[in-house]
């Protein structure tokens, strides 16, 4: 009853001040929602003290709300709030052996609907394929639960990345998480088996025929991980172990050198030494991990996250030295940290610099006696930000789009650098020729610059409705601009092209490859000048 | 003084590597890594959706609040872990207290020192090189150099010898005891000693909470407050007697309760040397040491000289045993002066410890249970009472120009012991009493952690016009255009939000001295309070958008266009003047006020018209006037225009 109270106080209180708030974003309208979710996370952790506490999450919002006039930094603090609730949450049911399925399960489930919905308006289609998504969610935060009912908060975080990274388009994707759940049960069955358990095969026929019904419904992509999945393990009971380890370590050396497999990599690098040590449960998780990360590397750069994602259910379900753990409430906590309060960051995962925060997380967790070296790198990395130049600072913008074979001359002198991006270009690949940059100096020496797919991508492949055909990776040096508010928000896709100083009086110009399709442009957004 | 990334970095690097050396036992350390860590994580992240956001972060004040959530995520962890993984002894508590102040002194040193500060360090440097008091000398030609403050002159009301010297109407003791770190490192040297002092203060303080029973939990969760929160923090970098006067009503009170002459009688020798007003406090508690003596006679006779020592030096030095002061200040002031200063250093927005140290409201609230407290917080507030009596019908109850809660920041050690009481109490009482006192400790935790952003960040900010708004109350006021100041209590210019803040206040004391409290804890789960939080703001936000029955015309929700602050923002004892905002011809401002009859008071020299939502009105010249107006102009905002004339609008009032 105390807790309907608190959360009908939360309700009314937000919606009197949103109400109050004319002209501002859908996410400050959707504050009722977010009130109401701080109160469900506090009575998910009902049991213990840091319930109560949580709860003043709701003032929290409305402070930052009345106080902040900023669009960009109230919707980040509003973000901040939640991710706080819900983190202080975890770090107060995880027991050190994880957390209960059922709070596990709810905060999981309540962190995808908010990401996914809260500050847009979603259609009737969207609440169906969120339910589906949930339902999958759900089935994950199952298959993670130890036989002592407890979830480990790292596989909670895992369960929610899988959550908002699952396509919105074609609406199929909405099985991805069933499929990866479907999938985990077949190879935790394998596993069981290999820990010398008798083999359940009821279970095991019912869960791959599962995800392979699922995958045809799904598309060609799923199928070919579900595909990759039960090939791998299929060759993993009959075949030695030493024979899983070849293409495991060959993949792992391979995989850095690809950005967006980075994860996969990590994962790899994870399982394999519990091979190595003898680990034989791990032989099936080894090689159908390493199967996968191939399949990363092959796939487009899109698709990539979707692949390493599997690859980390599947190590998930390892058993793991406790002391991994230790890294777990970290991990949830950057998690719900990148993702305040827009879906952007979805579709960025992995990032670069959060894989770099997870492997300096882990290296300080697995660390114990050199933390406080590390915890000093981390010091340094920290120090050392705000020497790191702003995405939008000092550029001028131009706004011009060149057809194919059109080109721009730059008026005076030629800038230091570009800020440019494609439109109808997001189906072509990596390293495809966009255009060409080139500065002449005084004495008439040119120098040219090629401008590539991977300098800059299409204007709006990030959008909800592009992002999985596209075949275009995130630019380089990326400098788009944030446009749209909640899960609907997509960063352009401009990246900055710099030809080197040039000297004074010098000229550019910009010219569209004459190779571009009909229908495409290379857009010059903006540009930098010298200091 | 400019502090740069390298430094930044450096003294980041180096307080909070040895932190936890300082405070986290090896079993605790793993386990803290990976909090730390996730500190680390979240900064990251933070910077990094920034970036992606287009957010620009002002490097110093984000740096500042990353040091802040780091050090409280190490004293959350420091208060919940298991006794075997944390250090917990005064000495390593008071040392880490002192690598916090210590790191912080060059943040303070970013602004030039304000208040009575630069006239403390004056005086050591006289005494360091010319040998006396004399700061004649230091006004002529050394202010600007030492304490970067060239328009420093002497304050009114001064001492002056009879050969003209210029003395400073400061007690020479806290220069005194600065003249050793100001000899070897100038300005932060004596800072620094300051510093060394607050450190001593939260090692004795622990030592109080262990003589006084206190559990180690609590201890733990209470003492960082202390430390590391206001009002102690402010004063604990900055050279005013306030903290080393802490650290000897500590050792004082302790003393006595031990029956320790060799504790007691230096430190309230000291304490009576730091400042005459202290003497107050030190007389009580002389009386109390002389009570619990065997051989009162020989114990009377030292405590006459203790006391008496403090009034013969100033003697000597100003030619008056009170220095500046007089006898006739004691004499008894009207009863609502008292009511205004007592009332104010509770709830005042800008200086109150609702509002400026919120965890120390339990201190208070303790003292509703006062035969539930400690000895040693019944004795220190007790022998308080005249020092307090004294004060609080001052006009600069508040504190004057300096940071706040300035006068009582020697009481805060007891009320964090009064308050680690009332926590120990409820955690003994039950789960839902605990939840409570935890709800009422992260709630005062989130404003506290705000207010040490924000005072570090920002340390000029620290000092406030006292023109009766507050930070706060002016942010909003400012993004809103309208009065959010009026939400808040200000004792200093008495408003409506002050009278109501006071009936519940005095309403919720006597309830809980009557044991109301219990009713509550068995009514009322402690989820509510968020709740009720909520529906408290969501209804002050409403309250405060709407247009204002009382317009103060140099508040910051006004819009002025031309004009300018009266009296200027630096006049000396400002908050003895009715502010206002000065119109000449063709100056104009707006603000959200109720349409109606309405009532203006205002002071001109000469002859004004004014314009007043379009009615125009001749103002006629008075020092202090009153005039009858009727606003109507349509729409909530008002607008008052100077056609001619020259004239000072104190106030408007709905009628």
């Amino acid at each position: 009853m105390a807790w309907l109270i608190a959360a009908s106080a939360a309700w009314l209180s937000c919606q009197s001040l949103a109400g109050s708030l004319a002209g501002r974003t859908p996410v400050d309208r959707d504050l009722p929602l977010l009130g109401a979710a701080i109160v469900l996370i506090a009575w998910s952790a009902r049991r213990t003290a840091a319930a109560a506490p949580i709860v003043l999450g709701v003032p929290l919002l409305l402070v930052v709300e009345m106080a902040v006039a900023d669009e960009r930094s109230r919707l980040f603090l509003l973000g901040m709030v939640v991710a706080g609730a819900l983190a202080a949450a975890i770090a107060a049911l995880d027991d050190r052996h994880g957390i209960a399925t059922a709070p596990a399960r709810l905060l999981a489930m309540l962190a995808v609907l908010l990401l996914r919905t809260a500050g847009w308006h979603p259609q009737f289609r969207d609440l169906i394929q969120a339910g589906i998504i949930l339902i999958g969610v759900a089935a994950l935060i199952q298959l993670f639960s130890s036989p002592v009912r407890r979830v480990p908060t790292a596989c909670l975080a895992l369960g929610v990345v899988i959550g908002i990274v699952t396509p919105s388009f074609p609406f199929a994707a909405c099985l991805y998480p069933l499929v990866l759940a479907l999938l985990g049960l077949v190879m935790r069955t394998i596993v069981r088996e290999a820990s010398g358990e008798v083999l359940d095969r009821p279970l095991l026929f019912a869960a791959a025929s599962g995800a392979i019904i699922l995958s045809v419904a799904g598309g060609r992509w799923l199928l070919w991980i579900v595909a990759a999945t039960l090939v791998a393990a299929i060759i993993s009971r009959s075949r030695s172990r030493a024979v899983a380890l070849v293409p495991a370590l060959a993949a792992a050396g391979l995989i850095p050198s690809r950005l967006y497999a980075s994860i996969a990599s990590l994962r790899v690098w994870t399982v394999a030494p519990f091979f190595a040590i003898g680990g034989g449960t791990s032989a099936p998780i080894v090689l159908v991990s390493a199967t996968l990360a191939v399949l990363a590397i092959v796939s487009r750069p899109t698709l990539a996250p979707l692949v390493a994602l599997a690859v980390a259910v599947f190590g998930a379900l390892l058993p793991r030295p406790s002391r991994l753990e230790g890294a777990a409430p970290v991990f949830a906590i950057l998690i719900v940290a990148l993702l305040a309060w827009s879906g952007v960051p979805a579709r960025f995962f992995p990032l670069p610099l959060g894989v770099a925060a997870l492997a300096l997380i882990a290296a300080t967790a697995l660390s114990g006696r050199f933390a406080v070296v590390v915890a000093a790198v981390g010091v340094a990395l920290v120090s050392i930000e705000p020497l790191f130049p702003n995405a939008l600072d000092s550029v001028d913008a131009v706004g011009v789009a060149l057809a194919p074979g059109a080109s721009f001359r730059f008026e005076g002198q030629a800038p230091a650098a570009v800020i440019v991006s494609g439109a109808n270009i997001a189906h072509l690949r990596s390293g495809t020729l966009l255009g060409q940059m080139a500065v002449v100096d005084r004495r008439g020496q040119e120098t040219k610059r090629d401008i590539t797919v991977g300098d800059a991508s299409d204007w709006g492949f990030l959008r909800q409705r592009l992002y999985f055909y596209s075949h275009n990776p995130l630019p380089r040096d990326p400098r788009g601009r944030l446009i749209g508010y909640g899960y609907d928000a997509f960063v352009t896709g401009g990246g900055r092209v710099a030809i080197g100083p040039t000297a004074r009086g010098a000229t550019a110009r910009i010219t569209a490859a004459a190779s571009l399709p009909r229908t495409a442009r290379l857009q010059i957004d903006a540009l930098e000048r010298a200091p | 003084m400019t502090l740069q990334p390298p430094l930044i970095g450096v003294i980041f690097c180096a307080l909070f590597t040895l932190l936890p050396i300082v405070l986290v036992t090896r079993e605790g350390f793993q386990r803290y890594a990976t909090i730390d860590g996730a500190g680390y994580a979240l900064a990251l992240g933070t910077w990094f959706l920034c970036h992606l956001l287009g957010l620009e972060l002002e490097p110093f004040p984000s740096l500042v609040a990353l040091g802040v959530v780091k050090l409280s995520l190490l004293f959350i962890f420091y208060a919940a872990a298991p006794a075997h993984q944390v250090c917990f002894t005064p000495g390593r508590i008071g040392l880490a207290a002192g690598l916090v102040y210590v790191c912080l002194i060059p943040a303070m040193l970013q602004v030039p020192m304000d208040g009575d500060e630069p006239y403390y360090v004056l005086v050591a440097h006289s005494l360091l090189h010319d040998h006396d008091l004399d700061l004649r000398n230091q006004y002529h030609a050394a202010a600007g150099v030492l304490v970067n403050r060239p328009d420093l002159g002497p304050q009114l009301g001064d001492p002056v010898g009879p050969h003209g010297e210029q003395y400073s109407r400061h007690e020479p003791f806290l220069p005194l005891l600065i003249i050793p770190g100001y000899a070897v490192a100038g300005v932060p040297g004596a800072m620094l000693t300051v510093a060394l002092f607050g450190a001593l203060l939260i090692r004795s303080s622990a030592r109080l909470f262990e003589e006084e029973g206190v559990t180690d939990a609590t201890a733990r969760l209470v003492l960082p407050f202390l430390a590391f929160g206001p009002p102690v923090l402010w004063y604990a970098m900055r050279v005013w007697p306030e903290v080393p006067a802490a650290f000897f009503m500590v050792e004082a009170v302790r003393g006595v309760r031990q029956q320790r002459r060799n504790r007691w009688a230096p430190a309230l020798l000291a304490l009576g040397l730091m400042k005459v007003r202290f003497v107050l406090v030190a007389a009580p508690l002389a009386l109390a040491a002389i009570a619990r003596q065997a051989d009162r006679r020989r114990q009377a006779l030292l405590a006459a000289a203790i006391i008496a020592a403090p009034l013969a030096i100033l003697w000597i030095i100003s030619g008056n045993p009170l220095n500046v002061h007089s006898v006739e200040e004691l004499a008894p002031s009207p009863a609502t002066a008292y009511a205004v200063g007592s009332l104010g250093l509770v709830l005042d927005g800008a200086t109150g410890v609702v509002f400026q140290a919120p965890f120390f409201l339990l201190g208070l609230i303790a003292l509703a249970r006062w035969r539930s407290t400690p000895a040693a917080f019944r004795l220190g507030m007790m022998c308080s009472a005249l020092y307090l009596l004294y004060l609080i019908p001052r006009a600069e109850w508040h504190g004057g120009w300096s940071p706040p809660l300035r006068y009582v920041v020697f009481l805060m050690p007891l009320l964090a012991l009064g308050a680690a009481s009332l926590i120990d109490r409820a955690r003994t009482i039950g789960d839902r009493a605990a939840g409570w006192a935890a709800t009422a400790v992260v709630l005062a935790g989130l404003w506290t952690a705000g207010l040490v952003v924000h005072g570090v960040a920002y340390p000029w900010r620290l000092f406030h016009i006292a023109s009766g708004e507050n930070e706060i109350g002016e942010r909003l006021s400012a993004v809103w255009h309208s009065d959010f100041s009026r939400l808040f209590p200000s004792f200093i210019r008495l408003n409506e939000a002050a009278v109501i803040g006071s009936v519940i206040f005095i309403g919720a004391m006597v309830a809980i001295a009557l044991g109301g409290h219990r009713i509550l804890v068995r009514v009322a789960p402690p989820q509510l309070v968020g709740a009720a939080v909520s529906l408290l703001l969501a209804f002050g936000f409403k309250a405060g958008i709407s247009p204002a029955q009382v317009l103060e015309f140099e508040d910051a929700h006004v819009i002025h266009r031309g004009g300018a602050l009266f009296p200027e923002e630096y006049r000396v004892a400002r908050f003895l003047y009715r502010g206002g905002w000065r119109l000449r011809s063709g100056d104009s401002l707006s603000a959200l006020f109720q349409s109606g009859p309405a009532r203006l008071r205002y002071s001109a020299s000469v002859e004004t018209l004014l314009e007043v939502s379009g009615q125009a009105y001749v103002l006629s010249p008075s020092a202090d006037a009153t005039i009858d107006l009727v606003v109507d102009s349509g729409s909530p905002r008002v607008v008052v225009r100077c056609i001619s004339g020259d004239v000072i609008v104190d106030q408007m009032v709905h009628e």
